[in-house]
């Protein structure tokens, strides 16, 4: 069914105190909302039951759903009310897209103002590159170790308290609004940590020579190896998640994605398990996979359709000679 | 001060839009917009595959076989004031078959209709630029109330007195008996009381400017005893609207649109008002 909207049917349903349950899709997922009385009694997503299931389902982008009127007992998992559920879900979406905006504007931006004081590079130039070690702004994790690299509401950015650097790396593409779309959402269904190595060695390498047409050549090989199969690629600050070289790149995927590696290596710390080894992966919904693989100032932030490449393939032919590569310019 | 009114867009965003530029093209110093906002009719546009559907449109059914044909053909749905909704043949039938889903889609599909109608003022008026007021009719489904009270860039003015430019302006969408049962309709004495306790907070009727819904034995009385200066009326569909005086009020009714209209004129009034009377009006069409 199409051409109504999900949040509109639960809102009348509301209003006129309806019994019915919905059963929703979106994007390969799938949930249930009951109501009785108008009242939203139970919910479950993939896992999640409850109000968390309910929160799930009322965020997903232009589902498809159906309706059944039913007015049997049900139990009540959910004691949150419905309009305050609905204000939570849109004021949570209002900070994504502001964030979105944000993150697009200052890329777009930094892009301006590159292109007003520096020449477009050719690559040919860039040969000399390597001779001019470039410091890159980043925050060592380790550092303090206590405190909590905060979850910043990405309407309230942290204060950038690292000195910016003396000459920005020019990217590969052009960042702006267009290519501005957010990551798809990680189901987290499977997060994978690869080859533990010691904490010591996990803190970014101080600064050091990086140049485009490295991280171009590191690019390349994963264009090369993933094909088709690949469907975003960033290499990308590991100090703010800027990007600096990227294919279909996806800057506001990067800078939230680059939160979420700098909270794991914390979690990691101080939850007493074994720190962040070269990579991760997260399943995403619709038959989609998330790589990261942070790699000192670097980070590698991919995602492939995971139709279009075999699982085996990717983590033992394609991703060695990648990081391998990656660590050649950025060592871990 | 020129106030522009119009009444019963019926669901239809064509008007709303022309709506919209002509408090500006007439340079009123407010727009009013009274119901009924919201339209009678859901086409059902039935998927028969992967890019071709089947549309109901002015009496025929019409094969549809792309996206952008589709959007177009929903587009001019929407224009006119009906809404539609798109399902497989199966849960068409199942919905057909169930008056409480029929309903629910319903009412789902003139609240969004209305929400989109906000979002579209808030886009096009920006903060600047005149009042303009909103009130449903008697002949709207209340699941649209909330939606006015949060109107954004609309001022919701449904059973209260706002104050514009000196001038109250009192509306209520409530309506004595008629023969359709309508949501918001009551007995004439229920509605009597209702009136007198609103139109109570009148101060000077020289600026006093009163909606009120299709005539009632309860309205004619409110009217009588607190003399506004100006009456707006709502109508019923497609009725001529028109000019009329009772004792020192003048009561104007702007048409409505024509349910059938597929390319919908939207009808109002222009009045301009100076020092507590009315120094000239004007029925519009656009």
């Amino acid at each position: 069914m199409k051409g109504i909207s999900l949040s509109s049917v639960i809102q009348v349903i509301n209003l006129e105190r309806q019994s019915c349950d919905i059963e929703a899709q979106a994007d390969g997922q799938s949930g249930q909302l009951h109501f009785r009385g108008g009242t939203l009694v139970d919910a479950m997503a993939d896992g999640l039951a409850g109000e968390d299931a309910a929160y799930e389902i009322l965020a997903w982008d232009d589902p498809e759903f159906e309706v059944t009127t039913e007015d049997s007992p049900r139990d009540r998992t959910i004691e949150s009310d419905l309009t305050k559920m609905l204000l939570e879900t849109a004021r949570r979406q209002d900070e994504e897209n502001a964030a979105i905006d944000r993150i697009a504007a200052e890329s777009e931006a930094e892009t301006d103002a590159h292109a007003e004081v520096t020449p477009v590079p050719d690559l040919d130039a860039m040969a000399d590159f390597d001779a001019v070690p470039q410091p890159l702004a980043f925050t060592p994790t380790s550092a303090s170790p206590a405190a909590a690299p905060p979850l910043r509401p990405v309407s309230d950015p942290e204060p950038q308290s690292t000195p910016e650097p003396a000459v920005r790396l020019p990217t590969a593409e052009p960042v702006g609004a267009a290519a501005a779309a957010a990551a798809p959402a990680a189901t987290a269904a499977a997060v994978a940590v690869a080859a533990p190595v010691p904490a010591a060695e996990s803190a970014p390498a101080p600064a050091g020579a990086l140049n485009v047409a490295s991280l171009r050549r590191v690019m390349k090989i994963a264009q090369d190896g993933l094909g088709d199969a690949l469907l975003s690629a960033d290499l990308c600050s590991s100090a703010d998640g800027t990007s600096y070289v990227g294919f279909n790149s996806q800057p506001a995927g990067c800078a939230l994605i680059n939160q979420l590696t700098e909270r794991m290596t914390w979690s990691f710390e101080r939850g007493g398990v074994p720190p962040l080894g070269r990579y991760y992966l997260a399943e995403l919904a619709g038959a989609k996979m998330l790589l990261v693989a942070p790699s000192g100032a670097v980070h590698l932030i991919i995602i492939v359709d995971s139709t279009r490449v075999q699982l085996g393939l990717l983590l033992n032919v394609i991703l060695p000679e990648v990081l391998s590569a990656l660590e050649e310019v950025s060592p871990r | 001060m020129k106030v522009f009114t119009v009444s019963g867009l019926e669901g239809s965003t064509l008007c709303f839009r022309k709506f919209l530029n002509a408090v500006d093209t007439y340079q009123a110093d407010v727009g009013i917009l009274l119901g009924d906002l919201t339209g009678r009719s859901v086409a059902a546009v039935t998927r028969k595959g992967p890019s071709s559907w089947e549309v109901p449109l002015n009496g025929k059914v019409h094969e549809i076989d792309s996206p952008a044909a589709l959007a177009e053909v929903t587009a001019a749905i929407a224009d006119r004031g009906d809404y539609w909704i798109e399902q497989t043949p199966e849960e068409y039938e199942h919905t057909r078959n169930n008056p409480l889903l029929v309903d629910l889609y319903f009412k789902s599909l003139v609240r969004e209709r209305v929400e989109e109608w906000l979002t579209l003022a808030d886009e096009r008026l920006g903060s600047g630029g005149p009042p303009i007021l909103v009130a449903p009719g008697c002949g709207d489904w209340t699941v649209i109330d909330d939606v006015l009270e949060h109107g954004g860039r609309l001022t919701p003015c449904d059973d209260r007195i706002v104050d514009v430019d000196g001038y109250q302006v009192v509306t209520s969408s409530s309506s004595g008996p008629t023969e359709w049962e309508l949501v918001r309709e009551m007995d004439d004495r229920q509605l009597h009381g209702k009136l007198l306790d609103l139109c109570s907070g009148i101060g000077d009727p020289d600026y006093a400017i009163v909606n009120l819904q299709a005539d009632s034995r309860a309205a004619q009385r409110i009217v009588k005893r607190f003399q506004p200066i100006v009456r707006m009326m709502g109508t019923t569909q497609g009725s001529p609207g028109g000019a009329s005086k009772r004792g020192r009020t003048l009561e104007l009714s702007p048409r409505s649109k024509l349910v059938e209209d597929a390319d919908p004129t939207l009808y109002g009034v222009l009045v301009l008002l100076e020092n507590g009377e009315v120094k000239d009006y004007v029925f519009t069409e656009a």
